[in-house]
């Protein structure tokens, strides 16, 4: 086994028919080393979190994973499923015509566990994602906020190390938002796993962040710490979340 | 065969066909089209009855409808059948299935018009201003349809058989069924076939794309119907008067014979005798087009190119006179050696062509439903490991489910209309329903063919109404 120095993504090109989505990128994440991945809109993000998932090959680069080569140029080496990865998609894509419980048993069983280990280990994630109530309904027959948790409960119930979420917490209310980040960050520090967001809330950012990649236009403009990048960069998104927090921060103390 | 030349009387024929099937395009598309935007527009009372009122002439074989305007005719002693009469007859039995199909047809453009750009027209102009922007929106999608539906009245005998303007495909049916010269059928068969690809060859051209954009149109973000109270007072009644005339006067005509009685012994005779087969047939091409379609769409759906290749392609099967698809099944089951006789004169043979016939449909039935998906659950599955296999039984096939389900009942009452193929392929004696009443509608007394009629339009009327209270939610 070689050692576990996390995932390196090394001069990663990615294009759509013409278009080039991901443009020599290269970054790496230690473990447990949160990430964040900001940048504008349609500047690759979710198209970044594919690559590394292996859900499609780079056109050019390679992708390590704890020092195993897992995609080159054009070739997929270690399939999804075998990467250790899970992905929280944008559109949650939870399979509408199963329940909750049936999402979750349906990703376990491709696992071979045997039929009661199933049941038992999705009650399991169910119960600490605070869902097991929901467990017989639809997707469709419960709340956005719900759904969310669905989806996240399906991602860390293979227990993955890397834990890819694209903009999970959007279109919440800021105390269910809260409530589930510090469940989801005592979640990856007790199982160890290592968590890259994209995001566009400072917020979040700021929650989750030890480190910081911005991208603009498929390119990576700038990386490194998320407190020193929020300390010091002169890039316009930084410059905002800047300002914003800065306001949260003039407020009049409430406490202490 | 293919230096066949077509005497003059095949071309007078072929003449009264093209003139039927233009004035049929014209009249269905001036009234489906603006009906059609309105019912996707506005809410009205009554609304999902009317439409589902609407949809019984595309269920019922047009001879029905030609015989009963023939028999409503002569209620008003209208004299004789002058060629005019005979002409526009074949055009009113025509647009009575072209109609309704032109209305759901701009509905469904209405729906893929996005409701904010719907929304825009609203504020930025009148009712009426936006109406028509709406209108032209739709409009290219419909009269395409409309055409594609035009082109397939070019091989349907019935109209032009019963009403006294022979068209081409009449010409065909006696060939075949009184001169009993197949090479001649066949010749004639191949002559309208190319007509007919003649003009959807370049119909695809333009529709290309446009055809999966808007058949495939998601009602996702669904439309808010507009309520506006000129609509509410006269949609209703506009479209109970469409009815009326477009159903209602084939109807009178064709049960006008049994105020004098009704045979119910021949007509229960008649079922016995044929119900068997009819569900036989109609049943398996429902069956056998729907499972073509889904193998079709779990293979290519994902693939939006060869989605599109493939729609285009099967409407051919649709288009071509089917006809031309029998007579040439009957050719090369007589040129294989027996021992395939099992499917050469067999009732499954039967069952395919129509299913083949109707795969368009099925696939676009299917397809729609497919088009909804996320891409992100086949991600989903494969980020996890979830076995092809597993995937598509546990989700991709139950999600399908109800597409599956209304595919096989609507390609089964169709397949159940359709006479010509059966009238060619049918083993000795084996006549589907009506079939059997296409074959006696000449001989027996007008009683027992309305008898027979009024059964089949009983079960019809029995199907569609299962099938709205089911399916027709939507609308
Ligand atoms: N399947 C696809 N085919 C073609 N182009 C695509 C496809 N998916 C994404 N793109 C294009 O690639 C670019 C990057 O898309 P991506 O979804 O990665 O953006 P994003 O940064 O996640 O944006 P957002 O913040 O809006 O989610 C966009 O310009 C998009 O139009
Ligand atoms: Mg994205």
């Amino acid at each position: 086994m070689k050692k576990n120095n996390g995932l390196e993504v090394i001069q990663v090109c990615k294009k759509y028919a013409d278009q080039t989505v991901l443009d020599n990128v290269s970054f790496s994440v230690k473990p447990e080393q949160h990430t964040v991945v900001l940048g504008e809109s349609g500047c690759g993000k979710s198209t970044l979190l594919r690559v590394v998932a292996g859900l499609f090959a780079p056109n050019a680069g390679k992708i390590t994973i704890d020092g195993n080569r897992v995609s080159s140029a054009n070739q997929i080496i270690i399939q999804p499923h075998l990467r250790n990865i899970a992905l929280v998609f944008q559109d949650l894509a939870l399979w509408s015509n199963l329940t909750v419980l049936g999402n979750i048993t349906l990703v376990l069983s491709a696992k071979k566990f045997s039929a009661v280990n199933v049941k038992k280990q999705a009650k399991d994630v169910l119960e600490m994602c605070g869902i097991i109530s929901l467990a017989n309904r639809k997707p469709s027959e419960t709340s956005g906020g719900q759904q969310q948790r669905v989806a996240l409960a399906r991602a860390i119930v293979l227990q993955p190390k890397y834990l890819l979420l694209d903009e999970p917490f959007s279109g919440l209310d800021l105390v269910t938002k809260y409530d589930l980040m510090e469940e989801i960050v005592a979640l990856a520090d007790k199982k160890n796993i290592t968590i890259i967001l994209v995001t566009h809330d400072p917020f979040e950012a700021t929650f989750f962040a030890k480190q910081a990649l911005i991208l603009s236009r498929g390119k990576i403009v700038e990386s490194g710490l998320f407190k020193d990048l929020l300390a010091q960069s002169q890039n316009p998104i930084m410059l905002k979340f800047r300002s914003q927090l800065q306001k949260t921060n003039d407020l009049p103390a409430v406490n202490d | 065969m293919f230096d066949w030349i077509p005497d003059s009387h095949f071309v007078t024929a072929t003449t009264r066909s093209l003139v039927v099937m233009f004035s049929t395009i014209v009249f269905s598309v001036g009234v489906g089209l603006p009906l059609g935007t309105l019912a996707g527009l506005y809410q009205f009372r009554r609304k999902r009855f009317l439409l589902g009122i609407l949809a019984i002439p595309l269920l019922m074989p047009s001879f029905l409808w030609a015989i009963g305007l023939s028999q409503f005719q002569e209620l008003f002693t209208i004299s004789g059948f002058s060629h005019s009469s005979g002409a526009l007859g074949s055009v009113f039995v025509f647009s009575s299935l072209l109609i309704p199909l032109s209305i759901y047809t701009s509905m469904l453009g209405v729906k893929s018009v996005s409701p904010h750009q719907i929304d825009a027209f609203i504020l930025a102009g009148s009712a009426l201003w936006a109406f028509f922007q709406v209108l032209k929106r739709t409009a290219p999608i419909t009269i395409l349809i409309s055409i594609l539906a035009g082109i397939m009245t070019l091989s349907d005998p019935g109209p032009g058989l019963i009403l006294g303007f022979p068209s081409a495909a009449a010409e065909i049916l006696i060939s075949f069924s009184a001169l009993f010269d197949f090479d001649l059928a066949r010749q004639q068969c191949f002559f309208i076939a190319g007509l007919s690809l003649f003009f959807f060859l370049p119909i695809m051209l333009f529709l290309g794309s446009h055809l999966s954009a808007v058949l495939l149109a998601q009602e996702s973000s669904s439309i808010k119907l507009v309520e506006n109270s000129t609509v509410q007072r006269y949609a209703a009644p506009t479209f109970i008067i469409l009815l009326i005339i477009i159903i209602g006067i084939p109807l009178v005509g064709l049960f006008k014979p049994l105020w004098q009685g009704i045979d119910f012994n021949y007509a229960l005779k008649t079922i016995q005798r044929t119900w068997l087969n009819t569900i036989f047939y109609s049943t398996n091409s429902g069956l056998l087009s729907t499972v073509f379609a889904l193998t079709f769409v779990l293979f290519f759906g994902h693939y939006q190119k060869i989605r599109i290749a493939m729609l285009s392609f099967s409407l051919l099967f649709i288009i071509l006179p089917s006809s031309f698809v029998a007579l040439n099944v009957l050719e090369l089951g007589a040129s294989v050696s027996t021992s395939w006789d099992w499917l050469f004169r067999g009732r499954l043979l039967i069952s395919a062509v129509l299913g083949l016939r109707f795969f368009p449909i099925a696939t676009l039935l299917v397809l729609n439903r497919y088009a909804s998906i996320s891409p992100t659950w086949f991600e989903a599955a494969k980020i996890s490991g979830v076995s092809k296999t597993k995937f598509y039984l546990q989700v991709l096939i139950p999600f399908l489910a109800p597409s599956l389900a209304l595919s096989v009942l609507v390609i089964s009452l169709l397949a159940t209309a359709e006479i010509g193929t059966v009238l060619l392929l049918r083993p000795p004696g084996e006549d589907s329903f009506p079939l059997a009443i296409f074959t006696v509608m000449a001989n027996a007394s007008e009683i027992k063919v309305s008898s027979l009629c009024l059964i089949y339009f009983v079960i019809s009327a029995v199907n569609l109404t299962v099938l709205w209270t089911i399916f027709g939610k939507k609308a």
